[in-house]
């Protein structure tokens, strides 16, 4: 059987960019035979999507600072911090939501400067300064939510963010009770992802590159295929598309764009897989580190602008271990220890097998505590594997 | 000759794709001072790193006497307390800590749990005093010169009841004074009875203080001179350390008319504030176009400082001089300011400083020069297969395809992926720092063409090499370093390897 | 001028005074006395014997664990499990004496918790070669989870009266009512210093975290060192948290959380060195104390809570920032 041995080559060749698609279909197909199917039901994965937001772009960030070597512990104060600054901005000084979130934004971007600043200039490890980070953002939450408590956020612009949907096309009479646009946008986002492949298999081949096996080539395509479709057609049941979905989808393809096809995103690996032969070649690490702590704590901002808008509220516990989320996303999303090596499509995945288990392990009623255990097997487990694939890989 | 304290017999030691050691056999006598010469690379450090269990029992091939037994050590715990005591070119000390802590460190004097430190101070007294060094024993390493540290060493040596103390090049970074002490009190040591391995590139000091010299070339024992019966001098050490033919190996270049000077550095001097002292001072040379110019020395005499220091900086060192480049006064404060005006480095190691082993060939090649291929900040793919696939063709790089990691690579492959990528730059001035070190004769040659076909078609390279045949095969003009100075300029008419030597050793 | 100081032999008044502004322990230590001033100034309550040692007792178990701390920064590394092994070790405490157990049984019981959480982190660290504070955050998680699970998240209550004993009475010294949480504060401190300054392993600890290489070429197993270094650590943080929970009365699963900010600040704070190689124990427990006393002292001048933990993190940035001013001028 050629197509076997073809499908455990290459399983053994990318057992590092598999493993996590394997362990979230894994984990999916669990709990959805423990929850008697509730897990996989529209709401349930609706919901999902929608806490795995705030995670997913918190875990793009961090792969990128886990690439560059090294880490951001102050992420999830800052994200809590942010959307309370959010929720001042538009409850007690009156802003409207279009000033409100690009203040934010910038706030975050300063942020993460300033941290950039301790690691690049001061040479203070990372895990040091932005454990200092963690403190004074935890100080920073609590002083502006003391006196008011939770804050109430009412614009419901700013709240359709967490918990809106995409409008829908008009009814024309076919598929009653089903989000049209939400189905025309999963069918081309397939075709759009199939010409995709095929082109670039096509070029590959002209340059006479190694490409996968012809049949494992189109089960990938099939797979992908029915993954994105089923996830569209179970949200297509529901309300459609919720505009955080569509908030991450664009944060991932954008950072998916700079990371593989930028120059910047080029020397953001060259970083992190040597520092001493990117320095020699002419690229600033100083510049660099800059850049990717200036996006992480961006992409903060939008945790916390998107928890806010979910809660529609702004707490004093906003941001409480989404650090440890966001961490272990990115190393369950394949991200290396080690540096250089990590995707940002990997750690949306990454958060997706996080909140999986959580939202898995809700419905099946099980408690705060073991969950806890079990996000820290998971993350334990997923730097093992990273140990143990890289040094085989050598 | 006396009894053979140590025996070393048939000793091979191979690493990946290289053979270090080729069946070395060594012998040295009970109570003598046998210096151990050979050309960088020749397996000196590797001998003794097999000697010291560094290199542990199993990890090579032969047979290790010592005091009379075969000796199977599996770690320097174990050599030491046979009584063998290494002391390395990068001190083993802990900066930090007092000079008594470190010489009993990792064999403490106790009292029961609690060390002893009245007994430790008052025994490290004892040693300084044996090593004839003034210092207090509370004071910090760190505070201490390196000739000091480095009788601190000893001191550690002898507090562990040594019977064979080995030193790795102890004179490399010592001044004359400081040289000619430790000499002397090598041979007190020998007095009382210690046996003594000294490497040495400063042949004088060999010919002053060796009874038997043991002469290592490309991994294998060359020969056992004895001094008593007149066998040592300069001119036999040279002859036996470089002894091979020049073979034909170097293609061959018309020496042309150079043109105009393309790179001047003047008065130029570098003090690097991490070890407290100038790494150069006061370096002039020029580089003219279409030339080669080898930039001899031994290792640690300050040809990669001067590299680095001239392109873009990049540790930090405080720099006085001028560098032009064409005729413009240009200071460079990163290595992208170098790269820009047109000066390319190739660095001597590749692995750690060179190339990112974790990506591709193609990745390699662009990536000081990604602006060249991307458009508005996005790279190009096309363009990107394209130049990397020109550079695989033109430098004949042995790779199933230019998405391949280098880290799969072999050595000189990894070379020609690391000179593609300077390449691309389109460097007026190309600095290569060890070009050949590790690569297989026939990946030599071809390098070796490479360089020709660059400086014919109008580049000029500054070549950094150990390797004296190279340097003589190679160049067009030959500068000496050492000491982080100029020790000599000659015109390839005039430069023989000895010449270079007696320059280089001085 | 250089010539001139040079030119003295014997010790002088300048002399000395540099050897004490060199000392790492100076810097906290003029701050802690500036607070101290300041505060009695400000407040007439700070500086009585009751509230003293109130600051004492509450800096305890932070103390305690910042030793450990300090052992593992000194050797060049970190550990970021210690809040979690400090609410493990005391709900393993609590748990064992409601088994039945004696004070004695279930107090090691606790330690051989920290002891055990500290060797996985050793083993990993040393063996796997990863980074400490990924195996850290690692175990931190891992560790309070089990915290959780031991009691499905339900505090520990009415622990036996001899326990509890540990953690609240006091010591009648003369006029002062000594607290005994204080007392075993400095008594791990004296200890942990002897086993620092004194000890083979200490010597050791502070070479590790000067130069691997030097250490590893005296012929040192630097692998077993590292896991005694963790071992040290966690066991420590247990001892900690042992006494927290007598003092609290209660072992919840949700104690010291985030406790090992505060532990890293008091051991840096108190100027062990983020590079390794340098810091005492003395200097960690001026740390503490001085957290303790800033906190305290927040609380009397009526500042509202939020400003500790933004204090204790800019004073992190200060340390480091004064540890580095210090590396460049000496």
């Amino acid at each position: 059987m050629p197509f076997i041995k073809n499908a455990r080559r290459v399983l053994q060749q990318n057992i590092r960019e598999y493993g996590m698609y394997i362990a979230l279909f894994v984990i999916m197909a669990i709990f959805t035979i423990t929850t008697d199917g509730i897990f996989i039901s529209s709401r349930n994965i609706s919901n999902l999507l929608n806490q795995t937001g705030y995670i997913a772009v918190l875990a793009v960030g961090m792969t990128l600072v886990i690439v560059i070597r090294h880490i951001d512990l102050s992420v999830g104060f800052l994200a809590g911090f942010l959307g309370a600054v959010a929720a001042i901005a538009m409850v007690f000084w009156h802003w409207p939501v279009y000033v409100a979130i690009p203040f934010v934004l910038a706030l975050g971007v300063l942020a993460g400067l300033i941290t950039a600043f301790l690691v690049a200039q001061m040479n203070i490890p990372a895990f040091v300064a932005t454990l200092a980070g963690w403190l004074i953002y935890r100080g920073a939450i609590l002083l502006v939510t003391e006196s008011t408590g939770t804050i109430i956020i009412p614009d419901a612009a700013f709240n359709a963010i967490g918990n809106g949907f995409i409008p829908d096309i008009p009814d024309i009479g076919i598929l009653p009770g089903v989000h049209k646009l939400t189905l025309i946008l999963g069918l081309s986002g397939i075709i759009l992802f199939i010409i995709n492949e095929i082109n670039d298999r096509r070029k590959k081949q002209a340059y006479n590159f190694e490409v996968l096996p012809l049949d494992i080539f189109i089960l990938k395509l099939v797979l992908v295929s029915a993954l994105v479709g089923g996830i569209t057609w179970v949200l297509a049941g529901y309300q459609g598309l919720s505009w955080t979905a569509v908030v991450v989808l664009i944060v991932v393809l954008v950072y998916d764009f700079i990371t593989s096809k930028t120059v910047l995103g080029r020397h953001i690996y060259a970083v992190g897989g040597n520092p001493e032969a990117a320095e020699l070649s002419g690229i600033s690490v100083k510049r660099i580190t800059y850049v990717v702590f200036g996006s992480m704590g961006m992409l903060s901002a939008l945790s916390g602008i998107l928890f806010a808008s979910r809660l529609q509220s702004a707490t004093t516990t906003a941001g409480t271990l989404f650090e440890l989320d966001a961490i272990a996303a990115a190393f369950v999303g394949g991200v290396s220890a080690a540096g250089g090596v990590g995707k940002v499509m990997g750690s949306l995945i990454g958060a997706l097998v996080m909140l999986s288990l959580t939202s898995g392990m809700n419905l099946m009623g099980i408690g705060i505590a073991p969950q806890y255990l079990v996000r820290g097997a998971v993350l334990a487990a997923a730097v093992i594997f990273d140990v143990a694939t890289r040094s085989r890989g050598k | 000759m006396s009894i053979p304290i140590l025996e070393m017999r048939n000793i091979t030691k191979e690493f990946p794709g290289v053979k270090a050691l080729d069946n070395v056999s060594f012998q040295v006598a009970e109570g003598e001072i046998h210096c151990l010469v050979g050309e960088n690379g020749a397996g000196k450090s590797t001998l003794m790193k097999v000697l010291s269990g560094v290199y542990p029992h199993g990890g090579y091939t032969g047979e290790i006497l010592f005091g009379g037994h075969v000796q199977k050590f599996a770690g320097i715990r174990d050599s030491e307390k046979a009584g063998i005591a290494i002391i390395y070119q990068e001190l083993a000390l802990v900066p930090e800590m007092t000079v008594y802590e470190n010489i009993f460190l990792g064999h403490e004097i106790r009292n029961g749990f609690m060390v002893d430190w009245n007994e430790t101070i008052k025994r490290a007294g004892e040693m300084l005093k044996k090593v004839r060094l003034e210092v207090n024993p509370a004071a910090k390493v760190k505070d201490l010169g390196v000739g000091k540290q480095q009788l601190v060493e000893i001191a550690k040596a002898l507090s562990r009841d040594v019977k064979l103390l080995i030193l790795d090049e102890p004179t490399a970074a010592l001044n004359e004074d400081d040289s000619e002490n430790l000499l002397n009190l090598l041979r007190d040591l020998k007095n009382h009875g210690v046996t003594c391995i000294m490497i040495s590139h400063k042949l004088k000091e060999v010919i002053e203080i060796a009874e038997t010299v043991t002469v290592l070339r490309d991994g294998q024992t060359i020969c056992t001179l004895d001094a008593p019966k007149g066998e040592v001098s300069q001119n036999v050490l040279i002859k036996h350390m470089v002894g091979r033919e020049i073979d034909n190996i170097y293609p061959h270049r018309e020496h042309r008319q150079p043109g105009e000077v393309v790179l001047a550095v003047a008065n130029w001097s570098a003090y690097n504030p991490a070890l407290g002292r100038n790494v150069l001072s006061d370096v002039n040379f020029i580089v003219r176009k279409g030339e080669i110019v080898g930039l001899a020395g031994l290792m640690g005499s300050g040809r990669t400082e001067l590299a680095l220091s001239i392109f873009g900086n990049p540790d930090g060192y405080r720099i006085k001089g001028e560098i032009s480049v064409k005729g413009k006064k240009r200071r460079f404060t990163h290595p992208q300011k170098a790269i820009g005006a047109g000066v390319a480095y190739v660095t001597e190691d590749r692995k750690s400083d060179g190339l990112i082993l974790i990506q591709d060939v193609k990745q390699n090649i662009t990536l000081a020069n990604l602006r060249a291929i991307s458009k508005r900040g996005v790279v190009n793919n096309n363009a990107e297969v394209k130049v990397a696939n020109d550079y695989k063709t033109s430098l004949n790089i042995k790779t199933p395809s230019v998405e391949q990691k280098v880290g799969n690579l072999s050595g000189g492959n990894q070379q020609k992926v690391s000179l593609g990528k300077w390449l691309f730059v389109k460097p007026d001035v190309l600095i290569l720092d060890e070009p050949t070190r590790g690569i297989d004769v026939g990946a030599k040659y071809e390098i070796y063409m490479i360089m020709t076909r660059l400086v014919e078609q109008g580049m000029c390279i500054i070549m950094i090499s150990s390797e004296l045949p190279e340097v003589l095969g190679m160049s067009d003009r030959v500068y000496i370093v050492s000491s982080g100075k100029i020790a000599g300029e000659l015109p390839i008419e005039e430069a023989t390897q000895e010449k270079i030597m007696h320059l280089a050793t001085n | 001028m250089r010539a001139l100081s040079a030119s003295h032999s014997k010790p002088s008044w300048p002399g000395v005074w540099q050897a004490v502004v060199r000392r790492q322990e100076f810097g906290i230590a003029v701050i802690l006395l500036a607070l101290t001033i300041i505060l009695s100034l400000q407040t007439s309550t700070f500086l009585t014997g009751t509230n003293l040692f109130n600051v004492m007792r509450a800096s305890s178990w932070i103390a305690i664990a910042a030793f450990g701390e300090a052992i593992v920064i000194i050797a060049g590394g970190i550990d970021l499990s210690v809040g979690s092994v400090m609410a493990l070790a005391g709900l393993v405490s609590a748990l064992t004496l409601l088994a039945g157990w004696g004070a004695p049984l279930a107090i090691c019981a606790g330690l051989a918790t920290g002891v055990a959480v500290g060797f996985i982190n050793g083993v990993f660290v040393s063996r796997g070669k990863l980074p400490s504070f990924i195996v850290t955050l690692g175990t931190l998680s891992a560790a309070r989870g089990l915290a959780f699970g031991l009691t499905g998240g339900a505090p520990v209550r009415n622990l036996p009266d001899n326990f509890v004993h540990l953690g609240q009475s006091n010591l009648p010294l003369g006029n002062w009512e000594v607290p005994l949480p204080a007392i075993a504060m400095l008594a791990f401190a004296g200890l942990t210093a002897l086993l620092l300054s004194r000890t083979v392993l200490g010597g050791h600890i502070y070479a590790l975290g000067s130069d691997e290489t030097a250490v590893w070429l005296a012929g040192i197993n630097v692998e077993r060192l590292k896991i005694t270094v963790y071992t040290l650590s966690g066991v420590l943080a247990a001892a900690g948290g042992v006494l927290m929970t007598a003092r609290l009365g209660v072992a919840a699963p949700t104690a010291a959380v985030g406790y090992e900010l505060d532990i890293i600040a008091a051991a840096m704070v108190g100027g062990v060195s983020w590079l390794g190689g340098k810091g005492t124990v003395w200097g960690a427990l001026l740390g503490a104390m001085t957290m303790q006393v800033l906190r305290n002292g927040l609380v009397l001048s009526g500042f509202p809570t939020y400003w500790q933990a933004t204090a204790i993190g800019v004073i992190i940035i200060a340390a480091i920032a004064l540890d580095r001013w210090r590396a460049g001028h000496s």
